[in-house]
């Protein structure tokens, strides 16, 4: 049997879900291990697989399996009917990095906080020049994994504290109270006051995507704020190519 | 059946094709309805829907020339047969599967909404719709806890809040719906959590027919 070139393989994520490294990697093996033992009838016989891409950042579930689907199926998305086929010259790699680049230029997916990661640097490529993602979208190397112990729920001191909202200084309700993500501000708003000062440059959106702490004026995420707030910022933490080797990454080597 | 032909002119190579008449969905009860429609996998709907669906289906699954050709109005001599319906919606027939209209991520075919029952410009019918995204809009703006369910990333359920634009008086179909709430990304869920036990399963697999 000749030697098969690695095929690749690549993940949409939620970050909500603490154990998706060990999901993804569990489903790598079954993948690679063949459609009897628990692999998709796709992947049965093709390979070996292994994680190159991912997107992650999603904020629910839903919109990481939408997103999962519409990658998988761009030509029934009625998302992306502007996606042309993939050409004969395009590897697979080449025509799924494609389409991502275009999912995450457009609606629904375009005002989301996601990151797209190469987890292997040798097949990364670049953005075509007319498919740049948004600027709030960053492009991240190296290999991650789900971070063991829970975050601190930093805000658990402030619950007892009365909280008063920074834009329209009435009384914030711990449902409704964000804090600023820099430790040291002390910024606290109403969900809907701060959505609105962040909106004010885009007045026709529901969303906001980033704005301004109105307290310490530094730019962030609207989806930082959300993640911050529910106690679930920074799920993934990156892991240097020297950790990874004794690590759950270890296991994928082929 | 009959045959048709047409006419020799166009560059395109035609081919005569036998054409089964339409049958008279119209008259058919409910079930019969059902039935039809599922065998190209497509759920249950309203009567006259599926009278509609059914029609669309046997015009596009009937027609002379492809849907995407140019030469369409040049065909001369066919018979009553028609052209497929100028599409709201671009979805060739093996779209529609069941999971087509609950995934919001296939084609939405039109839901009856009172401006296709004609009588007013295409000029109209876009302020109208233009005015009741509006609304929508100014909905969510004014219901805090809407928006601030929205804010936070969370799911919408789509059905509720079809409701809840309804008890409003704002009158928007599920397709316009849909697509507003993703031009604005805002996620929703057409999966009716009253309806649908949940089934224990050990793993998540992608949930194609309730996005």
């Amino acid at each position: 049997m000749t030697d098969r070139p690695s095929s690749r393989r690549w993940l949409t994520v939620d970050e909500k879900r603490k154990d998706f490294v060990q999901k993804s990697q569990r489903r790598i093996g079954q993948h690679n291990a063949g459609r009897h033992r628990g692999g998709a009838k796709r992947t049965s016989g093709r390979g070996p697989w292994e994680m190159v891409l991912i997107i992650h950042g999603f904020p629910s579930d839903i919109a990481a399996l939408r997103f999962e689907w519409a990658w998988q199926h761009p030509h029934s998305s009625r998302r992306l009917v502007h996606v042309s086929r993939r050409s004969r010259k395009e590897s697979s790699l080449e025509f799924h990095w494609r389409v991502v680049s275009n999912m995450l230029r457009v609606a629904p997916w375009n005002r989301l906080p996601l990151t797209a990661r190469w987890l292997k640097q040798e097949y990364r490529m670049d953005f075509e020049p007319g498919l740049q993602p948004p600027l709030h979208i960053p492009i991240a190397f190296g290999t991650v994994r789900a971070k063991k112990t829970p975050s601190l729920q930093c805000q658990d001191e402030e619950e007892e504290e009365a909280s008063m909202c920074f834009l329209c200084e009435k009384h914030i309700k711990v449902s409704e109270k964000l804090s600023c993500v820099h430790p040291s501000c002390g910024m606290r708003g109403h969900v809907i006051c701060l959505a609105r000062y962040f909106l004010r440059s885009e007045p026709s959106h529901l969303l906001p995507v980033e704005g301004e702490c109105p307290s310490c004026d530094s730019s962030m995420l609207w989806g930082s704020l959300i993640q911050h707030k529910h106690g679930c910022f920074g799920d993934l933490e990156e892991v240097t190519l020297s950790a990874a080797q004794s690590h759950w990454a270890d296991k994928l080597q082929i | 059946s009959c045959v048709s032909s047409v006419s020799s002119h166009s560059k395109r190579q035609r081919t005569l094709v036998p054409i089964t008449p339409m049958p008279h969905y119209s008259d058919m009860d409910t079930p019969e309805l059902k039935n039809k429609l599922n065998r190209f996998g497509v759920r249950p709907l309203p009567k006259r829907q599926m009278i509609l669906k059914l029609k669309e289906i046997h015009q596009y699954t009937h027609q002379l020339v492809s849907s995407d050709s140019e030469d369409e109005a040049s065909v001369s001599g066919a018979t009553a047969q028609m052209k497929p319906p100028a599409s709201r919606h671009h979805c060739p027939p093996s779209q529609l599967n069941s999971t087509s209209l609950s995934n919001p991520e296939l084609c939405i075919s039109s839901d009856g909404d009172s401006d296709s029952d004609g009588g007013i410009s295409a000029s109209q019918a876009a302020s109208r719709l233009q005015d009741r995204l509006k609304a929508v809009r100014s909905f969510i703006l004014s219901d805090s806890k809407l928006y601030s369910q929205i804010l936070q990333y969370k799911p919408l359920v789509l059905s509720q809040l079809q409701e809840q634009l309804k008890a409003a008086g704002i009158r928007l179909g599920a397709a316009k719906l849909m697509d507003y709430l993703d031009s604005q990304c805002i996620t929703f869920t057409t999966a009716k959590p009253a309806a649908r036990p949940k089934q224990p399963s050990k793993k998540k697999k992608k949930k194609k027919g309730k996005h």
